[in-house]
């Protein structure tokens, strides 16, 4: 908390400024996982690590407000047991594409809001009984967030600082048929897979990340 | 800067808020899964955890998945004579912990063959553990094992029964909860007939035999509020167990074996005149028949006649007794070995068996290096000498199975099941069968055609073709559990997965390219099931 507060009283002495035209963003997140499918599997929070680019836009819609196009990766991995016996495992790995609208309240202060598209890659396995199985798919997700930037450094040229962002991940529910890891050495029988059901990992999230426009 | 700090803390706020997650209990519940339970062309798996029973139809090419809801905690499933229908006896739940609901015990009946009729659930009040269904389905009770019930609740009432009625809906006589008279003595099993008319009343019937120590309790299931009636079987002695009861219909009689019993005990009903308002309309009539030693295994077999008759054997004695079930009468024939196993052949299968016209004898406790065959076909001639003949074996017999519907059984001659032999009712001849392990699981085509053998040890399914004997071996992917067959010559193998694991062959003779894996039916559609 005293650092949050000698960043905001450096911040309130320096003067509002251009940013760069690209920005870099690294961090990491929580996500509550809260439909039925996700609780099925956890009581655990999904958490990982994100990445994300942009590039400014020089829209010019208004004064201080700036919108970028973003492009972003996210990983993520949470662990859970079902009936008391059989452990789960979780992870997944997103694509975003879509845009930000940036306003800068002062130099070493912005607020922001973002709209994602993308897609993920989930995977669930299972372990009971010695016996593992697993299978992944892909679903399409909407992602929106409320974020504050908070600048340790800015500079016309380059900017340093930390984004704290509030959202919610909507995602489409995959199918999942989780199957055991065949033998590639040998011929094996014709397999069928009975379907788990649908894994929806939407849900809200907070995200820290190091931010740079430069 | 009051603001800023609103503004940092209003996020942190929300967001904890939405951390709150309440997970449905059912995911945290002990997960129990009773089965495989062969059906008739299907396979039945009972979850205790998703309240739910997985069916697995295997009568066409590609099995189907079909769930059927139950209710909490199942604890007991039986499928019916004709493995047409399937019982569960779910425990309840009481509602302590947020997600609980408040449920009784209940009984389900559940029709398999009909995949779109629902379950009936038949409250039964009491967590009874055994159940007993009449062999043509109108009847089923609910009783408690020897163990009595489990430690739960306050009073216990361990000689309870709930009669069910399963032809009618449930309601508020359906079931019927009785208490049986007892005698210090608790159920150990129950056997109910088939539909019996006793003479001079009006329709036919099914009665309760209730076996307990001592005592033989007969209940008129047909009409559970009538009073049942208890007949004491021990002398002061040493405690007298009945063990097997087999029923002659056409005489509304049952026959009753004990342990530590002199005879065969008959029990006939008669009709009588009740004595009070819905009083019994019937009584027995007891008669110890001529076994005469102890009787330590019986079984009853109609001849082509339609007339009954009962094989006892009796080592005190050293004979076996055959006993004609409608007049009683009886011929003895003797047999030095301490017999206590009876089978008749051929036994079993999936048509209408042929009337038995050879039973075998063996001697599984004393583990005897010999068999005995009596011809059946003309027992009753009283100018024909009965008489058994000795079958030589290589090694001591430990068990004995019958090959349904054909004139074979198989010799067990070691506990741990490696040792086996194949003997041939016809010819009167023993073949021996040798595997590389133990058979821990092993079932028979339908008909009888194959032998179909598993260890969990070794990742193949061995079948033996019982008309040359040839051995063949159906490689797995993955150890076998428990093998089954179903009633379409299918073959199942249960791999022992708590998500549900199993490979489809489509008949003993079938190659690789055409069986197939399953996997994941235990946990079908677990996701979308809202608990």
């Amino acid at each position: 908390m005293r650092a949050l507060l000698t960043l905001l009283l450096l911040a309130s002495a320096a003067p509002l400024a251009h940013a760069g035209n690209n920005e870099l963003t690294m961090g990491s997140y929580v996500r509550a996982l809260r439909s039925s499918s996700a609780n099925a599997v956890t009581t655990e929070s999904l958490t990982g690590g994100s990445l994300q680019v942009g590039r400014a836009l020089h829209l010019g819609l208004m004064p201080d407000l700036e919108i970028w196009a973003t492009a972003g990766l996210d990983w993520g991995g949470t662990e859970g047991t079902m009936f008391q016996t059989m452990t789960t495992e979780v992870d997944t790995l997103g694509l975003t594409v879509g845009g930000r609208a940036r306003y800068a309240l002062h130099a070493n202060l912005a607020v922001s809001g973002r709209l994602d598209l993308g897609t993920a890659r989930n995977e669930l396995t299972l372990t009971g009984n010695g016996h593992m199985v697993s299978d992944s798919a892909w679903g399409g997700t909407l992602k929106a967030a409320a974020g504050l930037d908070l600048l340790a450094i800015a500079h016309p040229r380059f900017s340093l600082g930390l984004r704290v962002e509030l959202g919610h991940v909507a995602a489409t529910a995959t199918a999942l048929s989780p199957r055991e890891a065949g033998d590639s050495t040998k011929i094996e029988l014709d397999a069928m897979q009975a379907s788990i059901g649908h894994l929806d990992l939407g849900g809200t999230y907070l995200s820290f990340s190091v931010m740079s426009q430069f | 800067m009051r603001f800023l700090s609103l503004v940092c803390a209003l996020p942190l706020l929300v967001t904890a808020c939405a951390w709150e997650d309440d997970r449905p209990i059912v995911w945290e519940r002990t997960r129990n899964v009773l089965g495989p339970i062969s059906l008739k062309t299907q396979i039945a798996y009972v979850d205790s955890a998703l309240d739910r029973v997985t069916l697995l139809d295997l009568a066409a090419d590609s099995p189907r998945i079909t769930t059927k809801n139950i209710g909490r905690n199942a604890m007991h499933a039986v499928p019916s004579h004709d493995r047409h229908r399937l019982f569960v006896i779910t425990r309840g739940e009481e509602a302590v912990h947020h997600g609980q609901i408040d449920q009784e015990a209940m009984l389900w009946s559940l029709d398999t063959e009909n995949a779109s009729a629902d379950p009936v659930a038949y409250t039964i009040g009491s967590p009874f553990d055994r159940i007993a269904v009449s062999p043509d389905n109108t009847i089923a009770i609910a009783y408690f094992s020897a163990a009595g019930p489990d430690a739960e609740g306050f009073f216990r009432n361990p000689n309870e029964l709930a009669v069910i009625d399963l032809t009618r809906p449930p309601g508020d006589d359906n079931p019927t909860l009785k208490t049986i008279r007892s005698f210090g003595s608790v159920p150990e099993g129950i056997a109910l007939s088939p539909p019996m008319t006793v003479p001079g009343t009006a329709s036919p019937r099914t009665f309760a035999f209730i076996l307990s120590s001592n005592n033989l309790t007969v209940l008129d299931v047909s009409n559970p509020s009538r009073r049942e009636i208890s007949i004491r079987l021990d002398l002061g002695g040493t405690p007298v167990i009945p063990k097997e009861v087999v029923f002659a219909p056409n005489t509304a009689s049952a026959y009753v074996r004990s342990d530590n019993a002199r005879d065969v005990l008959q029990v006939l009903l008669q009709s009588a005149e009740p004595t009070i308002a819905n009083g019994n309309d019937y009584r027995p009539q007891l008669a110890e028949l001529g076994a005469g030693g102890g009787p330590t295994d019986i079984a009853v077999y109609d001849d082509v006649t339609g007339k009954r008759y009962i094989l006892a054997a009796t080592p005190n004695t050293s004979e076996i007794v055959v006993i004609d079930a409608d007049t009683a009468q009886f011929r003895s024939v003797p047999v030095s070995d301490p017999i206590d196993k009876i089978i008749l052949f051929p036994a079993g299968g999936d048509v209408p068996p042929s009337p038995p016209h050879k039973a075998l004898f063996a001697s599984i406790g004393a583990k005897m290096k010999r068999v005995y065959v009596l011809d059946l076909e003309h027992i009753n001639d009283p100018l024909t000498q009965a008489s058994v003949r000795r079958i030589n074996l290589d090694q001591p017999i430990r068990d004995v199975v019958p090959v349904p519907g054909r004139e074979l059984a198989m010799l067990v001659h070691d506990d741990n099941r490696t040792v086996l032999g194949l003997l041939d009712m016809g010819t009167e001849s023993t073949s021996p069968l040798l595997g590389i392990d133990r058979l821990d699981s092993y079932d028979f085509s339908p008909d009888g055609s194959h032998l179909i053998g598993a260890t969990p040890n070794v990742s193949r399914v061995g079948f033996v073709a019982l008309d040359n004997l040839h051995p063949t071996d159906f490689r797995l992917d993955d150890e076998p559990h428990r093998v089954l067959s179903t009633a379409n010559a299918k073959i199942f193998v249960d791999h022992g997965d708590p998500l549900g694991h199993a490979t489809i062959i489509p008949s003993p003779t079938a190659s690789r390219e055409q069986a197939l894996v399953l996997t994941g039916f235990l946990t079908v559609n677990l996701l979308d099931s809202e608990p």
